[in-house]
C-alpha cells in the first residue's frame, strides 16, 4: 500500500519548527512537527509504509525502528482518515 | 524560523477588489484618497491569486468598495479558489439577489466560503439609512436571502451617534427575527470619510461609555453572541483588564501591556489597495509596494515599515510620545495604529480614540464605576 498526498493540501513552515497543513476544502488545519512534515514529503506515491519508516529512521538517526513504525503508522492512519492523504493507485 | 513569531508568508490577505461602490456611508475609512485609485483589471488580480497560492496563503477577504459591483467577481474568486485558498466577502449587501446565490452554487464556490459579512447599522431604515444613505431595505434583502438559502453570513454594526440607542433593537432583529447565531460591533472612527462627518457620526467618550453599558446589557441578554474587536464592547474589555492590572497588579496575558503591543496583525496578514498598492492594512495604508511590481515575498520580510511596525511591540509606553506621564502606561497598549498613522502619520503613537485616560477624564469615572 503506497501513500500519496492530497494535492489540494497547502503546507506551510511556520514558527517554532512546526509544520501546517491546510485543506482548503475543509478548512480543516493541523500542526505536525519535523517528522511528521518528512514522512508528509515521503508519500509521493512511491513508497509504502516500511519503506517510509526506513528512510524516516535514516533521517533521524538513531531513532529506535519499532517506535518509528508505530508512530508512523499513526500518523499515516490519522492523515488518512482526514483526507490529507491518500492511498496510490 | 526558531525563536521568530513572524511566519515566513502571510497566513491571509486583506483584498480590496475595487474602489467602486453603489453606497456613500458617512463613516467610510476607505473614502475620498481611495477614489482616485484605479481599479486593476481581472488578468492582475488573477496573477496575484497565483503569487499568494505560490506562497502558501490560506485565506483572503475580498471587500471594497463594494466588491459586488466587480462584474468579474466569480471570475476572480475562481481564481482564489484554483489557487488553494479559502475566501470571505465584506458587503453592503444591497447588490445580492436570487442570482447572486446561483453564482456561488458554480463548482467549490460555496464550499470555499468562510463567510459574508454585512453592514447594518439600524434596525429601520431612517436610523440604518442615516449612515448608509437609502439601503435598509435592499441590505436586510440581501442578508435574509443569504440566511434562509443556509450561506454563512455575519453582521458588522458600526455603532455611531444615529444607533447608539436603537441597539438593543438591532440585536433584536439580527439575532431573533433574522436568526443569526451572532453579529459583531465596531465604532466609527475619524477616517476616510469619517474625518468630515466625525462630529455628526463617532462617538464622544461619555456615548462611548453609554454604548459600552447598552452592550453590556446585550451580553447578558444574548451570551456569547456579541463579538468585538475593537470599538466599545472591546474597550470596556479592555479598560476593565488595564483597571484590574492596576488594582491587584495581575497583568492579563491577553495582550503585552506596557509596550506597544497592538496590533498584531503585521506577523500573519497583510493587505492590498484596489490599485494593487501592497499596504500593512487596509486602513493603515502606508505603501509597500504593488503587486504588480513588487515581490510579495520580498516585501513580507524585508519592507522596512513592516519591520518597523513588527518592532513597535518592544516600545514601551513610557517612551511614546504624550504617554510618558500617563499613570496607565503600564497598562496600555497603544490599541490599533491606524487613526494615529492617520492623524500623525506616526504609528508609533497611542491611539487617541482609544486612550483610557482621556476616557477617564472626559466620563469622569472608570469602566467599573
Amino acid at each position: 500500500m503506497r501513500y500519496l498526498q492530497n494535492p489540494n493540501i497547502v503546507v506551510r513552515e511556520e514558527p517554532g519548527d512546526s509544520w501546517l497543513f491546510f485543506d482548503p476544502d475543509t478548512n480543516q488545519k493541523r500542526f505536525s512537527n519535523a517528522v511528521g512534515a518528512s514522512v508528509w514529503q515521503l508519500c509521493d506515491g512511491t513508497r509504502d509504509l516500511a519503506q517510509i519508516v526506513e528512510e524516516v529512521c535514516a533521517a533521524f538517526d538513531g531513532a529506535p525502528p519499532d517506535q518509528v513504525g508505530a508512530d508512523v503508522r499513526a500518523l499515516l492512519q490519522s492523515m488518512e482518515a482526514d483526507h490529507f492523504i491518500v492511498r496510490a493507485a | 524560523m526558531a525563536g521568530s513569531s513572524l511566519t515566513p508568508t502571510p497566513h491571509s490577505v486583506d483584498i480590496s477588489l475595487t474602489g467602486r461602490c453603489n453606497l456613500k456611508c458617512t463613516y467610510c475609512f476607505y473614502a475620498n484618497e481611495m477614489t482616485a485609485l484605479t481599479d486593476l483589471p481581472t488578468e492582475k488580480w488573477l496573477a496575484c491569486f497565483e503569487e499568494l497560492g505560490r506562497l502558501n496563503v490560506m485565506e483572503v477577504t475580498l471587500s471594497g468598495g463594494e466588491a459586488f459591483t466587480r462584474p468579474d467577481l466569480f471570475e476572480l474568486i475562481d481564481g482564489v479558489i484554483a489557487n488553494r485558498m479559502r475566501y470571505s466577502i465584506l458587503s453592503n449587501g444591497t447588490l445580492i439577489t436570487d442570482k447572486t446565490l446561483e453564482q456561488f452554487a458554480v463548482g467549490k464556490r460555496r464550499q470555499r466560503l468562510n463567510y459574508v459579512q454585512i453592514s447594518i447599522d439600524g434596525s429601520r431604515a431612517e436610523i440604518h439609512d442615516a449612515s448608509r444613505p437609502k439601503s435598509f431595505t435592499r441590505a436586510v434583502r440581501g442578508l435574509r436571502l443569504l440566511k434562509e438559502a443556509g450561506f454563512p453570513v455575519t453582521v458588522r454594526v458600526t455603532i455611531t451617534k444615529h444607533n447608539l440607542y436603537d441597539l438593543e433593537n438591532i440585536a433584536a432583529l439580527l439575532l431573533e427575527d433574522i436568526g443569526l447565531p451572532s453579529f459583531s460591533t465596531n465604532d466609527a472612527i475619524p477616517m476616510g470619510s469619517g474625518c468630515q462627518n466625525e462630529a455628526d457620526v463617532a462617538l464622544g467618550p461619555r456615548e462611548q461609555y453609554e454604548a459600552m453599558q447598552i452592550m453590556g446589557r446585550l451580553l447578558e441578554r444574548y451570551p456569547g453572541r456579541l463579538n468585538a474587536q475593537a470599538g466599545p464592547q472591546a474597550k470596556i474589555q479592555m479598560y476593565a483588564e488595564m483597571e484590574h492590572a492596576r488594582r491587584t497588579g495581575e497583568k492579563t496575558t491577553r495582550w503585552g501591556m506596557g509596550r506597544l503591543t497592538a496590533c498584531g496583525c503585521t506577523f500573519s496578514k497583510l493587505a492590498i489597495l484596489h490599485d494593487g498598492t501592497i499596504v500593512p492594512c487596509n486602513m493603515l495604508t502606508e505603501r509597500l509596494g504593488n503587486i504588480t511590481t513588487d515581490s510579495i515575498r520580498d516585501i513580507w520580510h524585508t519592507h522596512p515599515v513592516l519591520v518597523a511596525m513588527r518592532e513597535r511591540r518592544f516600545i514601551p509606553m513610557q517612551d511614546v510620545l504624550g504617554c510618558a506621564d500617563c499613570e496607565w502606561a503600564p497598562y496600555c497598549n497603544g490599541s490599533c495604529p491606524a487613526l494615529p498613522y492617520t492623524l500623525y502619520g506616526d504609528f508609533n503613537r497611542a491611539n487617541p480614540h482609544d486612550c483610557y485616560r482621556r476616557f477617564l477624564q472626559e466620563v469622569g469615572h472608570g469602566v467599573s464605576a
